[in-house]
């Protein structure tokens, strides 16, 4: 062969070798780069999302110390002063009244037990208290059927009889996230039977409540959740964000469903 | 005149690559469950090339048999490279954003002017009815530079991508895998394809060495080129490869 064809062999042979090294090399780099990018904007994720959990730990370490606060001020002063005013009605002789005062007096001391009865459950309900007392479960029985009792609303339980309590932050806003959406129920859904149950494992606890009323669906809840008036199911968001787990609404034409899946961390 | 080009087809497969590696993006394509997306006008590139390259491989298998002026297959080569082009340039322009669109549409509007620029003024030696260097040339500095515009962009976005899941990223790499490999080729084709530049040195030597000279050197140089070219029917498949890769992700989107 001659040796001006064998240069220009090698040229194209030399050319071929040197664009496939480059091709190869800036695939490296951008390889590298890339996983760099990644890596960082990883970190900035998590960083920004812990600090957005810090943020909604202490917005509901606050509502919950508030709630604690009013919880107290009602019980220790509101119901002191109901339970003085019942001593001193009491201590009015009703046999020196006529017919019509006695009448008066009667109906006053019904208002004043309803409204000492009255403020002691509220004071209960803000208070976490009772979950301690009495656990998750019986404490979300116990909330409910004060709620519905009078007949009006049917309700059934299938609460998991084994679930010991390991985290009782968790349970607070397991508790909260409970109250505020049996509330809902209550207001908007127009429901006649409600019926909550809750399974748990090692890895995870699962509520589920059921009502045969015109509930939300996924769709509806997500857009209430932005509504600046939608303060409630705000609340319930950061609580599922706050403990890792997730909500779904869902709307069937014999009913709606809200399932409550809060994983155990720690 | 089929005898021939059954056994062809039979005897030598890989002959024939241009054509059966294109069957695997279009067969992909069109079996794979897909929403709209903005990489749909490049099937049209793989469904116009799998005729183009029919053409061109049987015109180079029945050389023999087809009379002289429909021996030559090179101008199908050039409108392939030039659809290429079109097509893959839409495509970038459809997935480019801001300095990187405008920086593409900037090269796109300087390619029909080398294009047409370069058969007007070298009328003499480039014709677009031979293997157009030019045009394959500019092709890959083209495509190379959409392709490299696009994996730049992926690194400035500030959101993290999952790039092996991107059909974009795996057209990008097909194109700049195939451009890089058959860039010298394409530059250099002409040299080792065309007689005329051997004609040239001739005005310099006496006519006994000139003819030793061309016998040895064009012989050697077109053996050369037949050989070399398995080196682009090899990128083709790996850019068909590459493709296929690309559609199926499209799926998975």
């Amino acid at each position: 062969m001659n040796y001006s064809a064998n240069n220009l062999i090698y040229i194209v042979v030399f050319g071929i070798i040197i664009m496939l090294l480059l091709i190869m090399s800036m695939f490296l780099f951008f390889m590298i780069s890339q996983r760099k990018k990644n890596r960082y904007l990883l970190t900035m994720q998590k960083m920004r999302e812990e600090q957005q959990n810090l943020l909604i730990e202490a917005a509901v370490r606050s509502e919950e110390i508030e709630r604690h606060r009013i919880a107290e001020e009602l019980h220790d002063e509101v119901g002191a002063l109901l339970s003085s005013t019942k001593l001193h009605f009491n201590a009015i002789n009703v046999e020196d009244l006529d017919q019509e005062d006695q009448a008066i007096h009667g109906r006053s001391k019904e208002l004043l037990d309803d409204s000492i009865h009255k403020v002691r459950g509220i004071a209960h309900n803000l208070h976490s208290s009772i979950l301690k007392e009495l656990g998750l479960h019986e404490a979300i029985k116990n909330f409910v059927q004060k709620l519905t009792q009078g007949g009006i609303i049917k309700t059934e339980f299938q609460l998991d009889s084994g679930y010991i309590s390991v985290q009782p932050e968790r349970d607070i806003s397991v508790y909260r996230m409970v109250q505020e959406l049996i509330n809902n129920i209550l207001k908007y859904a127009s429901a006649s039977n409600i019926s909550v149950s809750s399974t748990h494992n090692k890895s995870v606890l699962q509520i589920s409540i059921k009502h045969n009323g015109d509930g939300l669906s996924q769709e509806a809840f997500e857009t209430l959740r932005y509504k600046p008036d939608g303060l409630g199911l705000k609340n319930i968001q950061n609580r599922i964000i706050l403990l890792k787990g997730s909500i779904q609404f869902t709307k069937t034409s014999s009913g709606s469903g809200i399932d409550i899946t809060i994983p155990n961390v720690g | 005149m089929f005898e021939a080009l059954f056994k062809s087809i039979i005897h030598d497969p890989f002959d024939w690559v241009e054509v059966w590696a294109t069957l695997f993006p279009i067969l992909t394509w069109f079996w794979i469950k897909k929403n709209k997306h903005e990489v749909h006008p490049t099937i049209w590139y793989f469904i116009i090339a799998f005729f183009l390259n029919i053409c061109i491989d049987v015109i180079w298998k029945l050389y023999y048999f087809l009379p002289e002026n429909l021996r030559d297959n090179n101008v199908f080569y050039n409108v392939q490279s030039i659809i290429r082009v079109i097509i893959f340039l839409l495509y970038f322009n459809r997935i480019l954003l801001g300095q990187f669109k405008k920086i593409l549409v900037f090269a796109a509007v300087l390619y029909p002017i080398v294009i047409i620029g370069s058969l007007i003024v070298f009328y003499k030696s480039i014709s677009f009815f031979n293997y157009n260097t030019i045009t394959t040339t500019t092709e890959s500095i083209l495509l190379m530079l959409a392709s490299i515009l696009y994996l730049f962009q992926l690194l400035q976005l500030d959101v993290i991508v999952r790039f092996r899941r991107q059909p974009a990223f795996w057209i990008s790499l097909g194109l700049i895998f195939f451009e890089a490999t058959i860039f010298t080729i394409n530059l250099t084709y002409s040299l080792l394809v065309n007689q005329n530049y051997s004609h040239e040195l001739s005005i310099h030597w006496n006519r006994g060495d000139y003819l030793n000279f061309y016998n040895s050197y064009q012989q050697s140089l077109n053996d050369f080129a037949i050989k070399i070219w398995l080196i682009p029917n090899l990128a083709y498949l790996m850019f068909c490869l590459f493709i296929t890769k690309a559609y199926y992700e499209l799926q998975r989107k």
